[in-house]
């Protein structure tokens, strides 16, 4: 019973969730088995090269896959509801109001012939049944939140007359407005300038600590994970390879994939202080599998300078290697 | 905004200006004598009849002062008289616009009342077998003659069914022709706002809006309707012009008693100051045409509307 | 011992690598649907018209061939006409008439359409933008418009019809030629030919006009869908072919006027013309799509 009050009780537990393209012979998975937790108030970090299924994993979560992939197996647990279960109207009901979501394209990911404040206000009124006059006094609240100047006017004009930042604010706001318990944040940085990286960081910032929302960050960039996760977890090739906190990962990678990951970033120290020149992750020789030539072993198997022969033959189990820490590798996390 | 229908204003008055100076020049392409030509319809034109007609027309000018001469007559309202039955050329004219306007806007209502919401229909369940049905439809649509179109549907309706006259004048003789003419276009329409709404489910704010949770409907209408109809509006503008085209042939095909029928005359007679009339007629109503659509393009976007 | 990847790489290398590229552009061509139905329409056609006076049941310009106004089947198929002429052998000898005037309309607008396009988007500059802005004014004029009025002051027949139906249509080629050079042009190995020192003839013959080239099949394809259905409305019109051309458009105009007593008289003629057009927009389209399959959508 305090375990569901308690601050850091889990919120999100995504198990074993696999996520295939195509159908019958031609299907490929493009997540496998991926499993990770979220606690409230969490922030975890979902790193990974592009291709390795960090955006389908939100997707997935937010039931908004593209129509050409489904889910095979697995469940993603919010507050106990799995939300694959759900049917389509109650799914619609989760979206927005429980879990929301903030994309990567400010620029693209607002609708240019709707006013801010009807995109502001559009979902409150449909999720939480308020007046007009109420949804646009929440709006103002909301804009005020997110840092906007003149927030008044700000509601009814178009984001065509907006910047890349205030875009991304006004995003966060809509994400904001039914105080959903997990905010997904899928790159939230990545399309704006270095300068206003930092502010949008700060922002999401203050947010998890004003309102304890808890934060999945999708990103490649490991400057924003440095300064914003609590934990971190590591996706290969469609599967999660590596789970740890955050100065723990940095300071002791067990995978050897992650080890490449962080082989360029000198010091997290110098990382953190550095902001503006972040470090994307490091390249790495080959490239990530494409979903069809998956195979049973470790995906990284044949890029890795470690791999033995049981590594190509069979997928190492996700092992505990410290207090909250796991890995899968046959070599660094042996049993 | 305001900067924007100036500009496009002073476009159109532009296009016009070029119009009239191509009509008034085109005289000139007639292969022989134009004048001869006009009159060999009559008895043999004496000397001084040549002459007077070529006064009328302002053809014993220099070239460079017979634009003037033409334009010059034009801002007053005269665009010369027939050259048979001698009436101005503008009442002929004017007497025949009623007619062929509602066809062209019955025919315009039908295509878009049907093209749009066809197209949208195909685009949200793109790939199922009605989808695959309209784009069949449409490219069969846009591949069929209106005039043999127009032939079909009499035999269909009024001589087979017995449903409706060929010709006449009161509204039920405008379903047919209003309907040849808007099945062609009704194909186009529907394939354009098809591909228009495609790619407007695609755009990103659609994602966020399905991710913000709000239903199939206000998704569709609220968010992704807009935005293609934007698009739509532009392309309408051409088929309006490409209608007026056709409602030329349409008109022949049913005896509609408007301007396709009297140009088809007047090119049979050779009575060329009414073809310069009717080519500057339809030269305005297009030029017209497509400043209001885009007009009603910079009031849907919001983009161009609001600086 | 081999470990299952490289062997997957293997045989996935082997399943893309072996198909040459012309071997692979053959399997996509098969699979297009409207490519391989309009190509084949298209090729019948061409071959009707080519074979005509083999295939043809009796001479189209006969009068008493049979009775007249004969009703269809028998030994005249679509029957016969208002001066007992073989309707079928009309519409056969017909096939000829309209690739002859589709060929001589898309070729005059091709040949000068593409000259100003590309003229146009190669000089740039001011006169580019202003030759631009002329062919984008004309293209709001419908092209039937355009060509009636060439045609009446040029005079109505079939020659001026086919001159009158390629001119109208110059504003299309132009654009689309003047789009297609504009965008090859921007790409690197242009101002490469030119740094290597080829001449602009050069760069224009052997760099730009094989890129050029693929997208030029497809407009001349539609547009020759449209000269034929603008050449075929004029000559409906009594402004284009004249009697007694066994022209399709022109067998509809005289045939409508037995419609109550002879409708076969409209309907062999009709149908020949929408199945004509019809295959060249399917090929058009067809041939667009195995360009750029993303364009499929955004198809006029």
């Amino acid at each position: 019973m305090a375990d569901v009050e308690s601050p850091m009780a889990g919120l999100l537990a995504v198990e074993d969730l696999t996520v295939a393209f195509g159908r019958g012979s031609s299907a490929a998975a493009a997540l496998r088995d991926v499993s990770f937790a979220l606690r409230r108030g969490e922030t975890l970090a979902l790193v990974g090269e592009s291709g390795s299924g960090k955006s389908l994993t939100a997707l997935s979560i937010m039931g908004l896959l593209p129509t050409e992939g489904q889910v095979s197996a697995g469940r993603v647990l919010l507050g106990g509801d799995d939300l694959l279960r759900k049917s389509r109207d109650d799914m619609i009901r989760t979206r927005g109001s429980r879990v929301s979501m903030v994309f990567q394209e400010p620029m693209t990911s607002l609708n240019p012939v709707l006013t801010i404040g009807r995109q502001l206000t559009e979902g409150l009124q449909f999720h939480r049944k308020v007046s007009r006059a109420a949804a646009d006094a929440r709006a103002l609240d909301l804009l005020r939140l997110v840092g906007m100047t003149n927030p008044e006017a700000r509601l009814k004009q178009y984001p065509h007359q907006l910047s890349g930042g205030m875009r991304q604010r006004v995003m966060i706001a809509m994400a904001l407005a039914c105080e959903p318990d997990l905010i997904i944040a899928d790159e939230p940085t990545t399309a704006l300038d270095v300068s206003i990286q930092a502010q949008i960081i700060d922002l999401l910032l203050d947010i998890k600590e004003r309102l304890g929302t808890s934060i999945l960050l999708i990103t490649h960039d490991l400057g924003v994970v440095a300064e914003m996760a609590d934990r971190i977890a590591v996706l290969y090739a469609g599967r999660v390879v590596e789970i740890a906190d955050c100065l723990q990962l940095f300071d002791a990678p067990r995978h050897p994939y992650t080890e490449g990951l962080l082989a360029a970033v000198p010091r997290l120290d110098l990382l953190v202080a550095d902001g503006a020149d972040r470090i994307r992750l490091a390249e790495l020789p080959g490239s990530v599998p494409s979903p069809g030539e998956r195979l049973s072993g470790c995906p990284f198997a044949p890029r890795c300078s470690l791999a033995i022969e049981r590594c190509s033959a069979e997928m190492p189990p996700m092992r505990t290697v410290a207090e909250g820490h796991t890995a899968a590798c046959w070599v660094r996390a042996a049993a | 905004m305001t900067r924007f229908i100036l500009r496009r204003l002073f476009t159109a008055l532009v296009t016009l200006i070029i119009s009239s100076f191509l009509v008034c020049m085109l005289i000139h392409l007639i292969p022989g004598d134009p004048v001869a030509m006009m009159m060999a319809q009559n008895s043999a034109p004496s000397p001084e009849q040549l002459a007077a007609m070529r006064h009328m027309l302002g053809l014993d000018l220099p070239l460079w002062q017979q634009y003037f001469h033409y334009m010059g007559r034009l801002l007053t309202g005269d665009l010369g008289r027939s050259i048979f039955g001698s009436e101005p050329v503008l009442t002929l004219l004017m007497e025949r616009l009623p007619n062929t306007f509602a066809l062209a806007f019955a025919g315009l209502a039908i295509a878009v009342g049907f093209g749009m919401p066809l197209g949208f229909f195909a685009a949200y369940h793109r790939g199922s077998w009605a989808d695959s049905a309209l784009m069949v439809f449409a490219v069969a649509g846009v591949s069929l003659p209106n005039f043999w179109l127009g032939l079909m549907l009499v035999l269909l309706f009024s001589m087979t069914l017995g449903w409706l006259p060929v010709a006449g004048e009161d509204w039920r003789s405008m379903v047919l022709p209003a309907m040849t003419l808007g099945v062609t276009y009704m194909a186009i329409i529907a394939r354009m706002t098809r591909s228009a709404m495609i790619e407007v489910l695609g755009e990103d704010f659609i994602r966020t809006a399905r991710a913000k949770g709000l239903p199939e409907g206000i998704v569709l209408f609220r968010h992704a309707l807009r935005p293609a109809m934007i698009s739509v509006v532009t392309i309408i503008g051409v088929v309006f012009g490409y209608l007026m085209g056709g409602a030329v042939v349409v008109e022949n095909v049913f005896s509609w008693n408007g301007l396709g029928r009297l140009a088809i005359q007047a090119i049979s007679y050779r009575d060329y100051p009414l073809i310069q009339g009717f080519i500057l007629l339809f030269a305005t109503i297009i030029v017209v045409m497509s400043v209001l659509l885009d007009v009603a393009y910079a009031w849907l976007d919001p983009r161009i509307s609001v600086q | 011992m081999s470990t299952p990847i490289p062997i997957v790489a293997d045989t996935v290398d082997r399943g893309t690598g072996i198909a040459s590229p012309r071997r692979q552009l053959l399997r996509r061509m098969l699979r297009s649907r409207s490519l391989v139905i309009g190509g084949s329409i298209v090729l019948f056609v061409v071959l009707v018209a080519l074979l005509a006076p083999i295939i043809a049941p009796f001479d189209p310009d006969h009068i008493g061939t049979g009775r007249r106004l004969a009703v269809p089947g028998g030994k005249f198929l679509l029957g016969t006409d208002e001066f007992g002429r073989d309707i079928l052998s009309r519409v056969i000898f017909g096939a000829r008439y309209t690739l002859y005037i589709g060929l001589v309309a898309v070729g005059i607008g091709l040949v000068f359409g593409v000259a100003i396009g590309a003229a146009a988007a190669y000089a740039g500059g001011w006169f580019g933008g202003l030759l631009m802005r002329v062919m984008d004014l004309l293209y709001t004029f419908p092209d039937v418009l355009i060509a009636l009025g060439l045609v009446a002051f040029l005079g109505p027949n079939l020659t001026n019809a086919m001159i009158a139906v390629g001119l109208s249509a110059i504003p299309y080629y132009a654009r689309v030629t003047y789009a297609v050079v504009l965008s090859e042009r921007q790409k690197p190995y242009v101002d490469a030919a030119q740094v290597v020192g080829a001449s602009h003839i050069r760069v224009v013959v052997r760099h730009l006009m094989p890129n050029v080239l693929p997208p030029m099949i497809v407009v001349a394809s539609l547009g020759f869908s449209a000269a034929v259905l603008s050449a075929a409305a004029l000559s409906f019109l009594g402004l284009g072919a004249q009697p007694p051309m066994p022209e399709w458009g022109l067998m509809l105009s005289t045939g409508r006027n037995y419609i109550t007593r002879a409708p076969w008289l409209v309907v062999g003629p009709g149908v020949a013309i929408f199945v004509t057009v019809m295959a060249f927009n399917l090929f058009g389209d067809g041939v667009r799509d195995l360009l750029d399959p993303r364009q499929r959508q955004r198809t006029l």
